[in-house]
């Protein structure tokens, strides 16, 4: 009967606990932390398939990427080849065109682990990333260029210019996603 | 039976209730309305996400330009709006209009856009007109408390006395010649306190200097006339004196007279000239020139001109293109193809930096998309 008791009193306590945190006016929210973000990242897929994902990186390659400075404006030029590879599973060896929307955001500290030097460009690796590691996206951009929408039919390469044209920025991310 | 007839009564009440019930319905409120991504393509040809699309691409490279690069100052440029060849109905300034944001915020001064709205140019010509009116009254303070400063009248041995006259080429249209004297005299007697008198007005008797002033226009056309009456008088002496009608006429010739020696200056052309001058377009269009008023004091005897100040009583109105360096135009041009109720067309925007001394394009961009848009109903 004490032990009934016991038990009635702790579901009360539980149910009570419940409903407090229900009535509660604010919530934190999730953060991440970016750190170790690369210059080039591609969001999280829309779709999921039976075997695997339909990520955009199973399709998606990058050929190149560059960032350079205009010497007349100083202003930093981001350039990045995006190419459509096709299938790469046995289960999916045809792939499919895409319709794709990248958007580069422009900061005054470096996103990825290698900071740009002024007037160089720096290459891809092998695999078309760049080195991981870097601090992030931390502050807000001191530009983000307009969201740009492209096709990318399978075997074709998208050649995509970014401009910002404010000087002395350091580090940006492009972001990638299907729409 | 009576049972049957029960439940069809209790079946028409419940029927009847039901509409009863229907009819007091509350009507639903409509949805909330849904805010949309501006940056998401939709099924406009030529939508939001196109313009700034456009407007990104296109504003950082007009600044990449050289000329504008390196230009030392900021460089102006006016917009003439676009040409829309396309079949998209659509207002193009939506697109240079974003332009223009684009490259305001991020040129950091170094573009500056010249309007060329006719509302907006009136709007602050209107403005200019206002503050130099309130510059103008300031100036006659400032003129006024010169003259009053000036050795001639601050270590006179006995307060001068100043008769004012009517200003020279006082035939400005628009303008109240001498109410600017009549102003400065107002101005001057204010502030005397017995350092200078003046004399009555229209009278020239014991003065030591004259006021007077003559009107400057910056112009390289010939002056309108105002003063009607004087101008009549003007005329009627040059015909007396035997000398043509025209008061710009320097040559001196004779007029006709009749055979009594009178001069032919007959009631009906005296008239006709009156109506003449009246409907004359220069005396009713304001000239858009600058002018100024040079104020004089004269000494009386002599006629030496002692002292001499000018300002401004008007500054000629532009619609400020003097100082712009391009003009930024272009063009919208669409094609289309219709398949199964889909349209896909193709789009085109291309722009163009024109520098108007040369007439040369100093750069050209080009936007184009292309994309299928699911058509509803009736396709034209």
């Amino acid at each position: 009967m004490k032990k009934a008791y016991r038990h009635g009193l702790l579901a009360a306590l539980a149910a009570g606990m419940m409903v407090a945190a229900g009535c509660s006016t604010t919530y934190s929210v999730d953060r991440v932390n970016t750190g170790g973000e690369d210059s080039l990242v591609f969001v999280r897929p829309d779709r999921y398939s039976l075997l695997g994902t339909r990520s955009l990186r199973d399709h998606i390659e990058i050929t190149y990427e560059t960032l350079t400075y205009d010497q007349a404006t100083g202003y930093a030029v981001v350039r990045v080849g995006v190419r459509n590879r096709g299938g790469q599973h046995f289960w999916d060896r045809r792939g499919r065109d895409f319709n794709l929307a990248a958007q580069a955001a422009f900061y005054n500290q470096p996103v990825a682990m290698i900071p740009p030097q002024p007037g160089a460009s720096f290459p891809s690796d092998a695999k078309g990333r760049q080195e991981g590691g870097g601090p992030g996206v931390s502050t807000p951009p001191v530009y983000q260029a307009a969201r740009k929408t492209f096709a990318l039919p399978r075997g074709q390469t998208q050649h995509l210019e970014f401009i910002c044209p404010i000087q002395n920025v350091s580090g940006y991310q492009v972001v990638f996603s299907e729409y | 039976m009576k049972q049957k007839q029960a439940w069809q009564v209790m079946a028409c009440a419940a029927l009847a209730a039901a509409v009863f019930g229907f009819g007091c319905t509350t009507p639903r409120p409509p949805r909330a309305p849904v805010q949309l991504d501006i940056n998401e393509v939709d099924h406009t040809p030529f939508g939001s996400a196109e313009i700034k699309q456009c407007a990104a691409e296109m504003g950082p490279k007009i600044l990449m330009v050289p000329e504008i690069a390196r230009a030392a100052e900021t460089t102006r440029i006016v917009v003439q709006p676009l040409r829309n060849s396309s079949t998209i109905m659509m207002d193009t300034r939506m697109i240079t209009d974003a332009l223009k944001d684009e490259l305001m915020a991020v040129s950091n001064g170094k573009v500056r856009f010249v309007t060329s709205e006719d509302r907006e140019i009136a709007q602050s010509n209107m403005i200019v007109r206002e503050k130099l009116e309130v510059a103008r009254d300031r100036m006659l303070d400032e003129v006024a408390e010169s003259i009053l400063q000036s050795p001639l009248i601050a270590n006179a041995a006995k307060p001068p006395v100043i008769a004012v006259t009517p200003a020279l080429n006082a035939n400005f249209v628009g303008l109240n010649a001498n109410s600017f004297i009549a102003m400065l005299r107002a101005k001057i007697a204010g502030r005397a306190n017995g350092k200078a008198f003046f004399t009555a007005p229209g009278s020239l008797e014991g003065a030591d200097y004259y006021l007077t002033g003559e009107f400057i226009a910056e112009s390289m056309k010939q002056e309108g006339m105002i003063n009607l009456v004087d101008y009549i008088y003007l005329v009627e002496e040059r015909v007396k004196a035997g000398q043509s009608m025209d008061v710009y006429d320097s040559t001196d010739t004779t007029v006709s007279t009749d055979a009594a020696g009178t001069v032919i200056l007959t009631k009906e052309r005296r008239q006709s000239l009156l109506t003449e001058i009246e409907r004359s377009a220069q005396l009713r269009v304001e000239p858009n020139v600058n002018k100024f008023l040079n104020v004089m004091l004269i000494k009386a005897d002599n006629k030496i001109a002692v002292m001499e100040k000018m300002f401004s009583l008007d500054a000629k109105l532009t619609r400020g293109l003097d100082r712009v360096e391009y003009t930024l135009t272009g063009n919208i041009a669409s094609q289309s193809r219709y398949v199964q109720g889909y349209e896909e067309i193709y789009v085109v925007v291309t722009f163009k930096l024109i520098a108007p001394e040369t007439k040369e394009e100093i750069w050209g961009g080009r936007y184009e998309t292309k994309k299928a848009i699911q058509r509803g109903g009736v396709v034209y």
